[in-house]
């Protein structure tokens, strides 16, 4: 019988392409955090504590600690191990189809292993996720049976990521929502022509889009009848017989269905789509399913699978898809823009985007100054962020102009590549046109 | 980028150790100078002195950040949660406020090899049952802060019996495993061979926590050793 650090070793191998593993952290009352948010406020407001807030274990608030970091330069936050490797899907790109060693853990083992690493510090949350054994719904609900004994009988406060696997049915949905921080279902593939090359056992609409609509549907709601919850009644197991009650009705005021919303993930280049299929997709997944953010995995080869002999898609690619999606995301670029810098084959471009997309919007304007320019359009510039832009227009409300290359690079711009398109103080970079006229 | 509010950076900078390391007088003449500079030039760091200011409190900061990214902690007892930590600027109280805040079940103790003193954070009913002098304690609504010349092993034996066990943990935090063992085959399972990356990998390990002792998991990758890696 392998021990449980064996079963870890396997499994987690097994676990790691999944790259949407990233904590989110929220400070608003939840679920998970009320008891939290009057921890705080008591620093400012002097008042006592109920003896009920050292009741769990585990916190959200503070956002993006890594532990450690793999070879790779890859962020180690979560416990991202899989319950099992034993799937009876059968994706050509899947590690766990040429991997002899089938291993599942119990959910009491899988919350052993990582209440150790959690309180050793070691990780930050739990990303949960499973091949598929017999059915979705089965392997789901023994999943949901190792989070259900964090959250009900350790009162374990902190971050969990559950997958949805594709196929599982809407109540299962709805009742691992009640538990988890975030969920995720991986698209692969842009479209349904493209999954049925790589993972023809899946339905593009009903078993991945349908159950990403769903969790939108339940994602951000409050618990409308908190007497439907099963962990009310586990949690007055916990008490002892000196502390007192919890008031029940405020315990779960402003509880919520999936705080952190859903993700996803893209398998890029195992399938030949192209960026702009990517991109397509994504840009719908945000505007209608509501995502809160896309991963894009580059395609590796793994000898004995069906694509074996396919090439490795460059690490570059990845990159550029990220920074798009930066773009579409936080910097608000519409898709008709991006779409009018791809290449001839609908691939974005070699170099970073956001230059592409600066010379097609300033390349008439001129130098620019950025003592007049609005918000929308300083974030537009390369070499100049969100944080750089919003420090810009602080500084232009207190009466400050931006006159030198000192206070540019001060601020944090990178100067290199937002000095072709500016005019600081009363000279600019000069190009080969004006030179010659 | 990491944006700071003039709030914050007027509360990290008096635990820099360069702030700390001036005379009083000094100090006082930076507070003054700090509470007169305008929110935005601070904040943008656009002049030389405002510059300054903020590197000081991003130093802190980032200090803090990376004591709750690898700072490791031994369970002793089921109810008491101990490490080592390593911090030049003043941060001790802030890296125990976020693990009791975390643990709020545990007392936590992290001796700070520099300063050669232990720290501790413990429910405020402890307090009664602690009856040391080298103990010197602060309380604050209901935990309480002590610092103590005394190392770990000394104030693990004095604590220890006075500390109920967490009833709580039992059954699961008993068991015989071995974390190192358990961090290590787990860190070792996340490598990706074709995504090896050396250069990524120093950027985001800064050297200092490279070389620190607890992270011996980290230092080898499958049958390489730092140096090496570090060579390339």
């Amino acid at each position: 019988m392998p021990s449980i650090v064996e079963k870890i070793r396997v499994l987690g191998a097994a676990g790691k392409y999944d790259i949407c593993a990233s904590s989110s952290c929220y400070s608003h009352s939840n679920n998970w955090s009320k008891n939290i948010k009057s921890y705080s406020n008591s620093q400012t407001s002097n008042r006592n504590q109920s003896q009920n807030d050292n009741l769990y274990f585990g916190s959200m608030l503070s956002g993006g600690i890594c532990h450690s970091f793999t070879p790779d330069g890859r962020c180690v936050s979560l416990f991202k191990v899989l319950f099992s490797n034993a799937c009876s899907f059968n994706c050509k790109y899947c590690f766990n189809k040429i991997n002899k060693k089938k291993m599942t853990l119990t959910p009491e083992e899988y919350v052993k292993a990582f209440m150790h690493l959690y309180l050793g510090n070691y990780v930050e949350g739990m990303f949960l996720s499973s091949g598929i054994t017999k059915n979705s719904d089965e392997t789901m609900e023994k999943m949901l049976k190792a989070v259900k004994i964090l959250r009900n009988q350790y009162n374990y406060r902190g971050y969990i990521h559950f997958k949805c696997l594709p196929g599982a049915s809407r109540h299962v949905i709805k009742e691992a929502a009640q538990y988890v921080d975030r969920m995720s279902v991986n698209v692969e593939a842009p479209t349904e022509g493209y999954l049925s090359e790589i993972a023809d056992q899946k339905s593009y609409k009903t078993d991945i889009l349908r159950r990403q609509e769903w969790i939108r549907d339940i994602s951000g709601k409050k618990f409308d009848d908190w007497e439907k919850v099963d962990k009310i009644e586990s949690f007055e197991n916990n008490f002892s017989e000196q502390s007192p009650m919890i008031d029940e009705e405020t315990k779960y005021q402003n509880a919520k269905y999936i705080p952190s919303g859903q993700t996803t993930q893209f398998v890029v280049g195992a399938a030949d789509e192209t960026d702009w299929d990517i991109l397509k997709r994504l840009y719908w997944e945000y505007k209608i399913i509501k995502l809160k953010r896309g991963y894009f995995s580059a395609f590796s080869p793994i000898e004995g699978t069906d694509l074996e002999n396919k090439n490795a898609t460059p690490l570059l690619r990845e990159h550029r898809l990220y920074q798009t999606d930066w773009l579409m995301r936080l910097y608000k670029i519409p898709i008709a823009d991006i779409k009018g810098i791809l290449t001839d084959l609908d691939n974005l471009p070699r170099q970073d985007p956001k230059i592409f997309l600066a010379r097609k919007y300033f390349d008439k304007k001129g130098p620019l100054d950025l003592n007049n320019l609005p918000y929308k359009e300083i974030i537009k510039i390369p070499g100049i962020g969100l944080t750089s832009a919003r420090r810009i227009m602080k500084l232009r409300k207190e009466g400050i102009s931006i006159t030198k290359r000192t206070q540019l690079k001060n601020i944090g711009i990178i100067l290199k590549r937002a000095e072709p398109f500016l005019k600081i103080g009363n000279s600019y970079q000069a190009n080969m046109t004006s030179y010659m006229q | 980028m990491f944006n700071m509010r003039k709030n914050k950076i007027c509360f990290l900078i008096p635990r820099n150790h360069e702030f700390l390391n001036n005379s009083l007088e000094e100090q006082k003449k930076i507070l003054n100078e700090l509470n007169n500079f305008p929110d935005a030039v601070l904040e943008s760091n656009v002049t030389s002195n405002a510059k300054r200011y903020y590197r000081m409190a991003r130093a802190v900061s980032r200090e803090i950040h990376y004591h709750k990214m690898f700072t490791r902690l031994k369970i002793e007892g089921n109810s008491i949660l101990s490490g080592i930590i390593q911090p030049e600027h003043a941060i001790e109280d802030i890296i125990l406020k976020f693990f009791y805040h975390r643990f709020p079940k545990f007392i936590i103790i992290l001796y700070s090899i520099r300063k050669k003193k232990t720290y501790f954070i413990a429910p405020i009913e402890l307090k009664k049952l602690i009856n040391n002098p080298q103990l010197i304690i602060k309380s604050e609504h209901n935990f309480f802060f002590a610092k103590s010349p005394l190392n770990l092993g000394t104030l693990l034996s004095i604590l220890l019996p006075l500390v109920k066990e967490n009833r709580h943990f039992k059954g699961i935090l008993d068991s015989n495993l071995d974390i190192n063992r358990l961090f290590k085959e787990f860190y070792n399972s996340q490598h990706i061979d074709s995504r090896e990356n050396h250069r990524l990998f120093i950027q985001n390990m800064p050297l200092k926590y490279q070389k620190k002792k607890d992270l011996v998991v980290e230092k080898t990758f499958r049958t390489k050793t730092l140096d090496r890696f570090m060579d390339k």
